[in-house]
């Protein structure tokens, strides 16, 4: 009836139209709309998808063909063409770097993927599904918990490497300040994580031009919270604000009076738990009573400290660059950034645009000293950068040999390249690379000096902090968990919410709620280490904890530690 | 086709036509595959991104859900964990404000909006449809309001201290005001308005000319009127955006990061927070949680409400309709008033 044909119409002998109709059209569509969803049905389940998965790392195997994905630059690009080195003298002197490595390695290639291995959630989705570039940072499988990282690792996130540094003889190369450092890295004596860099941690950066301008001093590395919250209010104008901090700032006083979410004061043993450990708020709650309101009458009667909820990180420090913020918190490496046109904050090209140099014009210090003698704020950091573990053998061989060369002879020859092309030692010694991971004996050849790069007066204190002994962690003596725990979660909450809401907070209520909230959450999880492990590790970490604070901080061992340790500590551990 | 279709509904109804009742015709092999080709790739689509991820993630939650490690089947472990969470019984309490706030912000004065601006001339009518279908970046737009609430520079600020003198506000800062703050950009583009404004003018004038000459007023009108023809409309839209509210995640994000405290964590912020903390196990949990709470709350709304505008004893049982003795498309707009009956069943809906 409608004119188009189909059985029962054809069986009446009615004609059949010329050409397509409609719904041969329809069909067709239908038919093939079919068949193409069948290719991303078959791709979902790795069938027939050779091109985006890591088959090339799959494939490895053969001692001569071995492909190394790399996400952008991270931690190297891949070999670029005559044309882009022809173009950009940093890729030229890349190529020239890595080229005796790869004449000495026939039949290993580097293949460049887009991927951001900063995501969390798509590095965890590319390693579950085979995906994964063959390096990326081992901090971001826990988001730069210390814990959490080493929990990702010992669950197999991250390749064994253990015998691949051995066979490079990794540790002999390591500078000092390094080494301490790196034996911390271990999980049940292996190592899942190649080294990539050092830092001296955050600490305050502080605009010296405007200190000098209101006619104050700078401050020193033995500086309090004190002294700090004089200069800030010194130097609140209408138009500056004296310290800008993030929305975690009140963590840092807080810190300085050890508390904390793993190490000391407020996490205790506690081995007859399914967990091991338990939170305490309320033995020492008027203590962080006080504090908490000291850090909100900064905030709210001083009104010395820029922060908002909705800043990010990157506002505040622009904001400090352009001078409406006298200090910021920050790691020490934002101050070494090259003046390069293509970093988007930069101190020193900011220096530049002052015409002074940039110890004129900014100044790092170390986090302030607690009230009593803590210490430990800022302090060494190492970013280790972690293999593939669908990598096999040879693959992990040849992705770790040439990162350890490229952490030295290929660092080495990068650095000369790049004081060739810009006779500005400030991009040779750029970043973290002020405390190159190797001793100086491995990078003999590299122009220049960090202390002629960014000043006498900085570097002093990055190496201040940087030979200062390292303060002992859990993990260290306690074997790491591949079941993630209880978060940090309520802390921050407690913590952001008393830095910023201007309404008054009943402190010890919040203290006593965050206790219970920490402890009933501590309780549904169970430890997979055994009660006497966990005891002989709590008891070793302690131990080293009270030799530390005797040591570098007596006053804190006498006045804090120790009577904490007696009352609260030493009776959980029997 | 038309005599097909009519005894296709003639069956439906059950009414019998004559001796001879038709029976539907079996639909040829080669009909079957035609329909079943159109039809796979939805299916496929759906099974593959729907309801695989979904059960997976069903049965995911009674293991450890371990990425790599051998996964180990754990009970009802992650459930009971999450059902005792301090922070996940937050996160409903949170969501169920942001709901509640959403839906009376961005809801309910869309409705009220749409019905006064009908009174208005037909060109202002044009004006707003066009403010309101201008494409807009829901994130682009958070990330300015995100500027425009800093208490350091922002103008909500300066309008605060300066136009209206009040002490400086916390604005996101504050946890007992951060949801309002996240709510009241939507409320600015009006949301569902221009689907209320299509309807309304949907509604034949006569009713409304109909209620007018038997002396109602405007109120009576809209009460009587507007409204029961906008219920089908709203009745959707709410259900949508209950649905949308409980899985409010990218402006808590981008503006607040579930802060101050905490205040302003939604459930799938906090399901996002746990599998930063590489609990994946107790991120799928609240997931299910989260499913089986927006599943009670559309079912139990799915019973109670009637949305049908033309026949009010109709009653709604798990989606399937009892019939009711008169046929859907004579039913007219009987409640507009009570002694309008006769001009309203002499007009036809729709025409």
């Amino acid at each position: 009836m409608d004119g188009y044909p189909d059985a029962s119409s054809l069986s009446h002998g009615n004609a059949r139209r010329a050409g397509m109709t409609r719904r041969d059209v329809l069909r067709a569509l239908a038919a093939g709309s079919t068949a193409l969803a069948g290719v991303p049905l078959l791709s979902t389940f790795g069938i027939g998808d050779a091109a985006v998965t890591a088959a090339p790392a799959r494939a490895l195997g053969q001692a001569v063909d071995v492909t190394l994905i790399t996400a952008a630059d991270l931690p190297y690009p891949g070999i670029p063409t005559a044309e882009v080195q022809a173009s950009d003298p940093g890729m030229k002197a890349y190529a020239e770097a890595i080229q005796p490595w790869l004449d000495e390695n026939p039949g290993v290639k580097l293949e460049q993927i887009t991927f951001d291995v900063y995501d969390q959630e798509a590095l965890l989705v590319a390693i579950s599904g085979g995906t994964a570039p063959s390096f990326y940072p081992a901090d971001v499988l826990g988001e730069w918990d210390e814990e959490l990282v080493l929990a990702s690792e010992k669950s197999g996130l991250a390749a064994d490497v253990t015998d691949q540094i051995a066979q490079n003889d990794l540790e002999a190369k390591l500078a000092d300040y390094c080494l301490a450092l790196w034996k911390t890295k271990e999980v049940e004596g292996r190592h899942y994580a190649l080294p990539y860099g050092y830092n001296c941690g955050d600490g305050i950066h502080y605009r010296i031009d405007l200190i000098k301008q209101a006619g104050l001093e700078e401050p020193t590395v033995d500086w309090t919270w004190d002294d700090l919250r004089n200069l800030a209010k010194a130097l609140t104008t209408d138009e500056i604000k004296g310290i800008g901090m993030h929305t975690w700032g009140l963590a840092l006083p807080l810190a300085a009076e050890a508390w904390g979410y793993t190490v000391l004061r407020n996490r205790l043993p506690a081995p007859e738990t399914s967990w091991n450990w338990k939170w305490d708020f309320t033995t020492n709650a008027e203590e962080w009573a006080d504090r908490i309101a000291w850090f909100r009458s900064m905030m709210f009667e001083d009104q010395s400290i820029l922060a908002d909820i909705a800043m990010e990180d990157d506002e505040i420090d622009a904001q400090f660059i352009q001078g409406t913020v006298a200090m910021a918190n920050n790691n020490s490496t934002y101050h070494t950034t090259s003046p390069s046109p293509s970093v988007e904050l930069s101190m020193s090209r900011a220096a530049d645009e002052l015409g002074k140099p940039i110890e004129e014009v900014f100044g790092y210090v170390p986090h302030p000293v607690g009230n009593n003698g803590f210490n430990a704020t800022s302090w060494g950091q190492m970013d280790t950068m972690a293999l593939n573990p669908d990598l096999d053998t040879t693959a992990l061989d040849k992705a770790a040999s040439l990162h350890i060369y490229m952490m030295g002879p290929g660092f080495v020859s990068q650095k000369r390249a790049a004081y060739e092309e810009t006779n500005d030692l400030r991009y040779v010694w750029t970043g973290g690379d002020i405390t190159p991971l190797y001793k100086p004996s491995e990078l003999e050849g590299i122009p220049g000096t960090p202390e002629e790069a960014w000043g006498e007066a900085f570097m002093k204190n990055v190496r201040y902090v940087a030979n200062r002994p390292l303060m002992p962690w859990p993990h260290w003596f306690i074997p790491p968990q591949a079941e993630a725990g209880p978060s940090s979660t309520p802390m921050d909450d407690a913590r952001d919410r008393w830095f910023l809401d201007r309404s008054e907070p009943d402190i010890m209520a919040d203290l006593k709620t965050l206790e219970e909230t920490m402890n009933q959450q501590a309780a549904s999880f169970t430890s997979e280490i055994p009660d006497d492990q966990f005891i002989a590790g709590a008891k070793a970490f302690y131990e080293a904890q009270a030799a530390y604070w005797e040591e570098n901080s007596p006053e804190f061992y006498t006045n804090v530690f120790k009577p904490w340790y007696d009352s609260l500590v030493a009776p959980a551990l029997g | 086709m038309a005599s097909a279709q009519a005894e296709v509904t003639l069956a439906r109804s059950g009414a019998r036509t004559d001796e001879t009742a038709v029976a539907v015709p079996r639909q040829s092999r080669r009909r079957r595959l035609e329909t079943g080709l159109f039809v796979l790739p939805a299916v496929l689509f759906q099974l593959c991104w729907g309801w695989y991820p979904l059960i997976a993630a069903f049965l995911l939650s009674f293991t450890n859900a371990r990425v790599r490690s051998p996964i180990a089947f754990t009970g009802l472990d992650s459930y009971l964990r999450m059902w005792h969470d301090p922070l996940a019984i937050q996160a409903f309490r949170v969501t169920a404000l942001y709901a509640g706030l959403t839906i009376l912000l961005t809801f309910v004065v869309p409705i009220i909006v749409a019905i006064l601006l009908m009174e208005m001339p037909r060109h202002a009518i044009r004006w707003m449809m066009l403010l309101w279908f201008i494409p807009l970046s829901v994130l682009a737009s958070t990330l300015v309001f995100r500027y425009m609430y800093n208490t350091q520079y922002g103008i909500f600020q300066w309008v605060a201290t300066e136009i209206l003198h009040l002490p400086p506000q916390p604005f996101l800062n504050s946890a007992s005001q951060v949801n309002f703050w996240i709510v009241f950009p939507g409320l600015l583009f009006f949301g569902p308005g221009l689907i209320y404004i299509a309807t309304l003018q949907g509604i034949p004038r006569s009713y409304y000319e109909a209620a007018e000459i038997e002396g109602a007023s405007f109120w009576r009108k809209v009460w009587t009127i507007s409204i029961p023809r906008l219920r089908p409309v709203i009745s959707m839209l709410l259900i949508f955006s209950i649905i949308g509210s409980a899985q409010a995640f990218e402006l808590q994000q981008i503006m607040t990061d579930g802060g101050p405290g905490g205040a302003s964590r939604t459930v799938v912020l906090y399901l996002y927070t746990l599998l930063q903390d590489l609990r994946f196990a107790d991120a799928t949990v609240l997931g299910v949680y989260l499913f089986l709470g927006v599943m009670a709350i559309v079912a139990i709304y799915r019973l109670l409400v009637n949305d049908d505008p033309d026949a009010p004893t109709r009653r709604r049982w798990f989606g399937l309709s009892r019939p009711s003795g008169t046929p859907v498309h004579d039913a007219g707009a009987a409640s507009a008033t009570g002694t309008a009956d006769g001009a309203q069943r002499r007009e036809q809906p729709g025409v």
